[in-house]
């Protein structure tokens, strides 16, 4: 066989190379909507796809030891190519299985890790190990059909095959993940297998028989039929609008609290949860939401004038909104934000009234929280982070000791930076943690409240000043809505104090942020008995 | 117009409500305080940390009232709803069924007691719920590890079948 007619067996080694890579970084999407993407749930996958991998290169030289490996070869590529097109349909089922729709982000701690291992090995096991069968089986084509040795028909289809990879990784995370969705990218990836499938059966025989003919039907099925089925959501909250992003899925849902209509974005699997809210009017939402703390710097402050925020985690802009109808009389908010989606903005525009191309609200769209504070010049009165990764930590850049030195750089004298931190109460290892490093990083004592019928907490920290004493002078402002809510804060075990130089301190270089939150979760509700 | 006195427990109780109704939550605590009866003031303390928004700080005040009086259904009540609301099952459960006993010691009086009767019944449904739940996310946690466990399990030995295969 010349070159040129060995050329079709590096080209379906390339391609699946591709296909597999576009299976793995696709992976960690499709298992979100239930088990979010935390470093756990990556991690669970790519030892799945590894370990499927490696079987696959055993089981693939196994096969190549039969008299007409092309055969095989194609069989692997058509089976791989029915699990493939089939997964945004059993995504749904299989990790409803294994996590229940109706249980909680904070319940479901085990679930996550146990239960991500199960959905991917049900889920990418099979597709994996077929199309790890692929390079010991190109290896035996080529060494066979041009009598080369193992070492350089191995060495070129490894050469090919990895160089497919590297495409099928820069195209499914930029181009074919964010143009088509997950669905179009599963079944897409499924057509293509089936095409390269036929082409390695054409070549171990000349007539192609039934048999493969029939197995590529559930692939043309799955045209039709698969499709990602995200989890409820919450009973009486319609969806409005859905989106998937480079980084998450989103919805928008509609319902009631608390007597008003509301609007919420919720992201990958927090479906009992949010990462913003609306409603219709500007100003504080129910008690329970925890933006409402983030509107009392102003009031602690004696300010006039404009108040400068700057919002680290803006998602679709609820903070702006609370402040905006918020704010003491006679003050003017002048607001930037930086949120990391793209997508999230989009729908923040489009349903929970967020300003485009407002020179005194400015969004940073596609930035990461650290970077845009770096490219920040002028002085803020306020910065509020409200940063998540995974629903559930804050991210561990975002909340370390160099980074809260860097925030208190970029505050005017007296300004204020407020952190929300997910946890069980004000003795939760994840607040204690953060607290303790936001106190040391602005060498000021912090103040923790713990927000009313919530299980959020929010962390008050100035630069050169100390927040008001709960409930001492200074708390209290003039204006009975505020002080209703202030007083709720000031009764003892709303409050905690945290002082600078308390070890242990999250850092740049040391940050176990996940672990803590693990920890959090495990211990769960026994802090909840246990102390303020 | 005669003047009817009320008792410490009525006047308590129309102190409370007005500093609730003003939201000054530190003055209705401070006022809890106030009270000489362990009962009285754990109850008291137990409403303003509920109304307040401190839901684990109602529980764990209910949980040492009802150290003092371990049959009060006032404290039992809010205690099971309580630890309902937070989701723990066990203690849920442990109070419902200690409701439902103290209400059957309790008053007699068919109109009193059938209002309790009705509140520890709904009570415990809602125990029940969250049992289910607790139970259906165990059952759910189960089936995680022996799947995981499993399949790595028979792929390890696939290997090994594999590797000595000649």
């Amino acid at each position: 066989m010349s070159a040129r007619g060995s050329a079709w067996i590096l080209a379906v080694a390339g391609l699946a190379g591709a296909c597999s890579m576009t299976l793995e970084l696709s992976a960690v999407r499709l298992v979100a909507p239930w088990f979010g993407t935390s470093s756990a749930v990556w991690t669970n996958v790519i030892g799945v796809v590894l370990l499927a991998l490696s079987t696959g290169y055993l089981l693939g030289a196994r096969l190549s030891r039969g008299t007409r490996p092309e055969r095989s070869l194609g069989w692997c590529l058509l089976l791989a190519a029915a699990a493939t097109a089939w997964l945004p349909a059993a995504a749904g089922p299989v990790a409803n299985w294994f996590r229940p729709s109706e249980v909680a982000l904070d319940e479901a701690a085990d679930l996550l890790q146990w239960g991500s291992l199960a959905c991917a090995l049900a889920l990418f096991l099979p597709a994996t190990l077929l199309l790890g069968c692929v390079p010991p089986l190109a290896t035996e084509i080529l060494q066979r059909s041009q009598a080369r040795s193992a070492g350089d028909a191995g060495g070129r289809v490894l050469a090919v095959s990895t160089l497919g990879s590297i495409a099928g990784t820069f195209a499914t995370t930029y181009l074919v993940l964010p143009g088509l969705g997950l669905t179009r990218t599963y079944v897409g990836a499924g057509a293509l297998l089936v095409g390269i499938g036929f082409l390695a059966l054409s070549r171990g025989s000349r007539t192609l028989g039934v048999a493969p003919l029939l197995l590529a039907l559930p692939v043309l099925g799955a045209v039709a039929g698969s499709r990602l089925r995200a989890p409820d959501a919450s009973t009486g909250w319609p969806l409005l609008d859905s989106a998937e992003s480079a980084y998450q899925t989103l919805r928008v849902v509609e319902g009631e609290d608390g007597g008003r209509r509301m609007r919420r974005l919720q992201v990958n699997e927090g479906f009992d949860s949010f990462q913003s809210v609306w409603q219709e009017n500007t100003g504080f939402l129910p008690d329970d939401y925890y933006y409402n703390l983030f509107a009392l710097p102003p009031w602690w402050s004696e300010h006039a004038g404009v108040w400068r925020v700057f919002v680290l985690g803006l998602g679709a802009g609820t903070t702006w909104r609370v402040l905006e109808g918020a704010l003491p009389r006679g003050m003017e908010l002048k607001a930037a934000g930086a949120e990391i989606d793209p997508a999230v903005v989009a729908l923040g525009e489009r349903w929970f009234d967020l300003p485009r191309g407002d020179p005194a609200r400015r969004v940073l769209s596609g930035w990461d929280a650290r970077s845009a504070l770096r490219l920040r010049t002028e002085a803020c009165d306020e910065i509020v982070l409200d940063a998540y990764a995974n629903q559930m930590e804050i991210p561990a850049h975002l909340c370390s000791r160099e980074f809260f030195a860097e925030v208190r750089e970029h505050l005017a004298p007296g300004g204020w930076l407020c952190i929300n931190v997910g946890g069980f109460g004000l003795s939760d290892p994840v607040v204690e943690a953060v607290a303790r490093t936001a106190a040391d990083g602005f060498g000021r004592r912090l103040l923790a409240l713990r927000v009313p019928f919530s299980r959020n907490c929010v962390l008050f920290v100035r630069a050169g000043a100390d927040p008001p004493v709960p409930g001492g002078k200074g708390w209290y402002s003039d204006d009975d809505a505020v002080d209703a809510r202030l007083s709720a804060l000031a009764i003892e075990g709303a409050w905690r104090w945290f002082e600078p130089g308390s070890a242990p301190l999250l850092t740049d270089d040391e940050n176990p942020i996940e672990r803590l939150q693990r920890d959090s979760i495990r211990r769960g509700r026994s802090l909840w008995l246990s102390a303020p | 117009m005669a003047f009817r006195a009320l008792t410490p427990a009525a006047m308590l109780a129309i102190s409370m409500l007005a500093l609730a109704q003003s939201q000054r939550w530190p003055d209705a605590l401070r006022a809890a305080d106030a009270q000489s009866d362990p009962l009285a003031r754990s109850r008291a303390r137990v409403e303003v940390f509920y109304a307040a928004g401190d839901l684990p700080g109602a529980l764990r005040e209910a949980h040492t009232g009802l150290g003092v009086a371990r049959e009060d259904p006032i404290l039992l009540r809010r205690a099971c709803q309580l630890s309902t609301a937070l989701r723990i099952p066990e203690l849920a459960e442990e109070y419902a069924g200690r409701l439902a006993h103290s209400v059957a010691m309790g008053d007699p009086d068919p109109v009193k007691g059938g209002w309790w009767r009705g509140e520890a019944n709904a009570l415990e449904r809602e125990v029940r719920e969250l049992t289910r739940r607790e139970g259906q996310l165990e059952r759910a946690a189960r089936r995680a590890r022996a799947t995981s466990l499993g399949v790595l399990g028979a792929l390890f030995l696939a290997l090994i079948a594999l590797a000595r295969t000649r």
